[in-house]
């Protein structure tokens, strides 16, 4: 009882967090120190990657891109500083301090310029930043960089370029800010040969380039760029084995001295070379996700199903006795406070509606195997438990749920959900596999992958997007319709209000679909609000296209290629379309349940009760509601979406197959299909700042629904009349993906489990 | 106008053979249908609380349940003072006194004018009439959630018993969509009306407010004669037809029924019923106290009832000590579904 009476109060990770406790927590000592280490540092950023780059390119003038590219992300890593802390097992650290980003100045100098002053105070995800880097940035690196951004390139090609990323209507600030993003390595390959199969595959196909034939032009940039790349990265691990054998000399502990010992044997032996151990394996994916970090500038680099291609290593240490569960999952403890330890450093303006400095890696168990049988193992269960142990924000655990996934695991899995953290996010492996059938391939298409392929290597990339290991490349989280401001659209004839903040309050932002006092019937209204959506999406495509097109010219990503299957083969850089199956630039909206309520709310009372006029409607909404709180109310009676109601529901699905369908229908430069999703995390907030009153019932500037979830506080019909309303949408529609939040608090969950 | 209830494809009613659907149905006097419920009986539940009790409890946590009629009740923390209520009333039973609506219940009939004109919800009709088959139906929908958990329908009040024959309609319905089912009761209704619903049953949680006859007629206003007995014989079924599996509850009213000699002799009296049973001892909680003024009630809840966590350890030992039949758990979240005693003689 008096347990209970605690949980009342909020959620335990939040108590503890009040009262200092959960810095050092871990399974053991080592993970506890490292924990605290990790939690008493402030994000700051590093300039080495910035520097590297600078020289490289101011070196390089006139030369082919990929050439000035590759030679840059090389430099970067031969010349990175090995840090090793005290406790440490598995060497790597993105900068030269804890919690510590590398910047990609060629993302970030336009913006950067103007922010410089604010950004150890700025309001969403401050860094910190030595007074000597802040003015080596102002002096050397911003003034080279500030017009060749994708960003400044971008804008000089296209109509509209403030609409596009400050209009709060469609958006493409996320696809302008992170090109290298979004990609699960295909690490059970990379294992099993290390960096020096792929080094060897190169050497092979470089032989065969032949200067006569055309297709094969840029080709001798592209190996030697590989080779250089590969070899930094052999360098760097060759100075982190180094600094553990200087560091061992003079260490007085022989418990830890022999620790550093065999880090330095590790590191001599891997990435470079294929791994033996769980040890040598962890290492290797650890370094990896590192580096990836550090040479794209975006979101989700995913480690995919761990579980499965660590599971041999970890088997046969086990079975031969050098290893045990409990130091494998310390180990996978301290690769999770690594994870965390990496910052996303976005822009401002994406700081404001995605802050939080999360980067969104997902670390996969569960799922089924290529045969169709549960593939759930022993590390599955241990990958769960770590993360009760070391509760940290990356990365997502998530567990891949289908009809055979064993009772106990779920139990794991739920015990985990328990401690309030939002650990695990659970797929539903029918429908991810589903939408990765016709990802990328437009409305009548399929999907390059096999079944098999799916089965084995699918996982969510991060935040929720479906993408399968090595084979897939693109930015998934790029485009935003805010849909909570096209119904606005539609009741202004396309003026976007005037009160609003960003781009163009007041000003002609839509098709002019009619003024909406003539709309005879609800179908005037629901065609116009279809006209806005469509237009909003074409307009976003129309710009999202150009900003892919210089992506492939100018921001090759040469690790990312290495990873990838049959890119080496290619000769050519993954971000120019060699992967096996391209996605993205992607559109994704905001605001379903606002849209789906507000139709819902003119169906029913204007048109189909007639106790509101469309007069009375639009007046109140002019005025934020001020002066009409009665017809506000009546507008919040309206049936609303998440009670299982199906008058609002019908509304919901059928937008959400609308916008589907649009949006599958634009081809992209590399000649995929866009994917539609709805993945807005907690943008929602950002995104109502800038979303007039809407029928619904919601004020101006409020925040608009989260996700797939029903509006905020009215879901009355608790949590199971929720989901099944959920249920009705049709999910594999959004082939790159969903996103569904549910808060349940703690005193309503039922006791299943005798801990 | 809601059309008549038929059987519904998509709530998966279309399984039920016809001859089970009652040609007329009694209607059931409901006054919420809560989805989500996890703490009577296993799972996830969904409760249909029927209207109308006998009892009087001076404690009583949901006085929403006293009048087996339909009522209207008020809120006056939600009433914006717009009138709207007044100038609506047939019978002019509205009218404003400082700040809040004053209701005439000798005048009101209940007629629903006034909620329906209050866009705040201030005035709600408590009660609705269903028929069997639309509870049902209501409590089909959330039947992929009862699945996994072994959750399904409780029927609670108010008291069930009071409307035996519409909760039995209910209960057959529910058990043909293989529905657990089960039912929470004082117990204070004719014997031959709880049996009547007992092979229906998955669960019976029957409640004893007090032991002694003469406390329980001042806390209730009926003596407890006819309760235990009825508990005597609920036991004896559930132990000559292995079903339903019965869940004594006893809330602990602080000051009321918890006294050592009240623990002691409610101790002795289930050690009496000579069968294994499962003992639930419920914390009270006084979150309907605001509800006695909504439905113009005076509050009988006398000063601070919290439960006492100490106390309720305290009543749970004695009946361990006394009752070795017992197997006793604190709270209506904390009952072990998986090791509840199989009634039988000992």
């Amino acid at each position: 009882m008096q347990e209970s009476a605690a949980h009342e109060v909020g959620s335990r990770l939040g108590m503890e967090w009040r009262d200092g406790k959960s810095a050092e927590v871990g399974s053991t000592r080592r993970i506890q120190q490292l924990n605290r280490l990790l939690h008493s540092n402030r994000p700051s950023v590093d300039i080495h990657r910035t520097r590297c780059f600078t020289r490289v390119f101011q070196a390089t003038e006139g030369e082919p891109y990929i050439r000035r590219r590759y030679k840059a992300c090389a430099e970067t890593y031969r010349t990175l500083e090995p840090v090793i802390y005290e406790h440490e097992q598995l060497a790597g650290w993105q900068g030269n301090r804890i919690r510590c980003e590398q910047i990609n100045i060629e993302m970030h100098a336009d913006w950067l310029e103007g922010d410089l002053d604010q950004m150890r105070v700025r309001q969403f995800d401050p860094f910190e930043i030595d007074d000597d880097d802040l003015q080596e940035l102002r002096d050397v690196h911003i003034p080279y960089w500030r017009d060749k951004t994708l960003t400044a390139v971008w804008a000089k090609q296209v109509l509209e370029p403030l609409k596009m990323v400050s209009s709060g209507i469609a958006d493409c600030v996320n696809y302008l800010g992170s090109a290298g993003s979004h990609f699960i390595p295909d690490y059970g390959h990379l294992l099993a040969t290390g960096y020096k199969g792929t080094y060897d595959m190169a050497v092979e196909r470089a032989a065969a380039v032949d200067p006569a034939n055309p297709d094969d032009i840029g080709k001798r940039d592209f190996y030697s760029g590989i080779f250089e790349v590969l070899e930094a990265i052999r360098t760097l691990a060759g100075r982190y084995a180094a600094e553990a054998r200087r560091l061992a000399e003079t260490e007085t502990g022989p418990e830890r001295q022999a620790e550093l010992l065999e880090m330095a044997e590790v590191m001599d032996r891997v990435p470079w070379n294929p791994a033996r151990t769980f040890r040598e394996a962890i290492q290797t994916v650890w370094l990896t996700e590192m580096l990836l970090s550090i040479e794209g500038a975006g979101p989700s680099l995913t480690f995919g199903r761990f579980d499965q291609y660590m599971y041999p290593y970890y088997e046969r240490d086990i079975a031969e006795g050098r290893l045990t569960p409990e130091k494998a999952m310390e180990l996978i403890e301290e690769m999770y406070i690594k994870t965390t330890n990496i910052p996303w450093f976005q822009s401002s303006q994406l700081a404001y509606y995605f802050g939080g400095y999360y980067r969104f890696p997902h670390l996969g168990v569960g799922g089924l195997t290529k045969l169709g049988r549960d593939a759930s193992n022993e590390l599955s269960y241990l990958c769960l438990r770590a993360m009760r142990h070391v509760r940290t924000t990356g990365p997502t655990v998530s567990l891949y749920l289908h009809q055979k996934t064993p009772d106990e695991l779920l139990l794991e899995a739920a015990k985990l959900s328990v401690e309030g953290m939002g650990h695990p996010s659970y797929f539903d492996v029918e429908t991810y596999s589903r939408m990765l059938e016709y990802r990328g391939a437009g409305l009548n298409g399929k999907s390059p992958y096999t079944r098999e392929q799916i089965l084995e290597l699918g996982s969510p990339i991060g935040c929720v997007e479906p993408g399968v290991a090595g084979l897939q490349y693109g930015h998934t989280d790029s485009g935003i319709v805010n849909l909570g401001a096209v119904v606005s659209l539609a009741l202004n004839n396309g003026v976007k209000p005037a009160g609003l903040p960003g781009w163009g309050p007041g000003e002609v932002a839509g098709p002019q679909t009619g003024d909406p006092r003539n709309f005879a019937t609800y179908g005037d209204f629901h065609d116009a609000v279809l006209t806005q959506l469509e237009h909003a999406i074409r307009e976003l495509h129309a710009h999202m296209i150009v900003a892919e097109k210089i992506i492939t010219e100018q921001h090759q990503i040469p690790l990312f290629t290495a990873l990838s299957r049959g890119c080496i083969e290619k000769g050519v850089d993954v971000a120019a379309g060699s992967a096996v199956c391209n996605v993205g630039p992607t559109i994704q909206c905001v605001g379903l349940a606002d849209m789906a309520n507000s139709m819902a709310a003119v169906k029913k009372l204007v048109y189909e009760d007639r106790t509101v006029t469309m007069d009375e409607l639009c007046t109140a909404l002019d005025a934020d509601f001020n002066g009409h709180e009665e017809l506000r109310l009546k507008l919040r009676d309206a049936p609303k979406y998440g009670n299982n109601d199906d008058y609002v529901d019908d509304i919901a699905a059928e937008v959400f197959q609308f916008f589907a369908d649009e949006v599958r229908a634009q081809r992209c430069y590399r000649g995929n299909y866009s994917d539609p999703a709805v993945q807005m995390v907690q943008a929602n907030v950002g995104f109502g700042e800038m979303t007039w009153a809407t029928p619904s019932g919601r004020h101006a500037m409020r925040p608009l629904a989260d996700t797939m979830s029903a509006e905020q506080q009215t879901d009355v019909n608790g949590p199971t009349a929720a989901s099944l309303s959920y249920g009705k949408l049709n999910f594999s529609a959004f082939t790159n993906g969903t996103l569904l939040n549910m808060w349940i608090s703690r005193s309503e969950l039922a006791r299943v489990i005798a801990d | 106008m809601r059309p008549p209830p038929v059987l519904v494809r998509r709530t998966g009613l279309n399984r039920i053979p016809t001859e089970s659907v009652p040609r007329q149905p009694t209607k059931a006097m409901v006054f919420d249908i809560s989805r989500y419920m996890i703490e009577d009986g296993p799972g996830i539940r969904t409760n249909v609380f029927f209207k109308g009790c006998p009892l009087r409890c001076v404690w009583c946590s949901n006085p929403f349940g006293l009048s087996p009629r339909q009522e209207v009740a008020y809120n006056h923390r939600k009433c914006t003072l717009c009138g709207a209520c007044v100038g609506v009333c047939p019978e002019n039973a509205c009218s404003i006194e400082g700040d809040r609506v004053v209701t005439d219940r000798q005048r009101c009939t209940a007629c629903g004018k006034c909620a329906g004109a209050c866009l705040t919800h201030a005035r709600v009709i408590v009660g609705t009439e269903y028929s069997p088959l639309e509870i049902v139906e209501r409590v089909n929908e959330d039947a992929t959630f009862y699945r996994r958990g072994g959750g399904g329908v409780t029927l609670s009040g108010g008291e069930v018993l009071m409307q035996a024959d519409a909760a039995l309609e209910v209960l057959r319905l529910a058990r043909g969509l293989m529905l657990h089912t089960a039912i929470e009761t004082s117990a204070h209704a004719q014997w031959e009306r709880l049996e009547l619903l007992l092979p229906y049953c998955d669960i019976v949680f029957v409640d004893l407010k007090h032991v002694d006859s003469e406390r329980h007629r001042c806390l209730t206003g009926w003596s407890n004669e006819l309760i235990l007995e009825n508990i005597r014989r609920l036991v004896d079924y559930s132990a000559s037809h292995a079903s339903p599996v019965v869940v004594l509850r006893l809330p602990v009213i602080p000051g009321l029924n918890d006294d050592e000699s009240t623990m002691s002799e409610t101790a002795r009296f289930i050690a009496s019923l000579r069968t294994a049973i499962a003992v639930n001892i419920l914390p009270y909680h006084n979150l309907g106290i605001t509800k006695y003024e909504m439905v113009g009630l005076e509050s009988t809840i006398d000063g601070d009832l919290d439960a006492d966590a100490a106390g309720l350890q305290r009543y749970c030992d004695h009946i361990r000590a006394l009752a070795a039949n017992a197997v006793c758990s604190i709270g209506g979240g904390e009952i072990d579904y998986d090791r509840l005693p199989k009634s039988s003689k000992a």
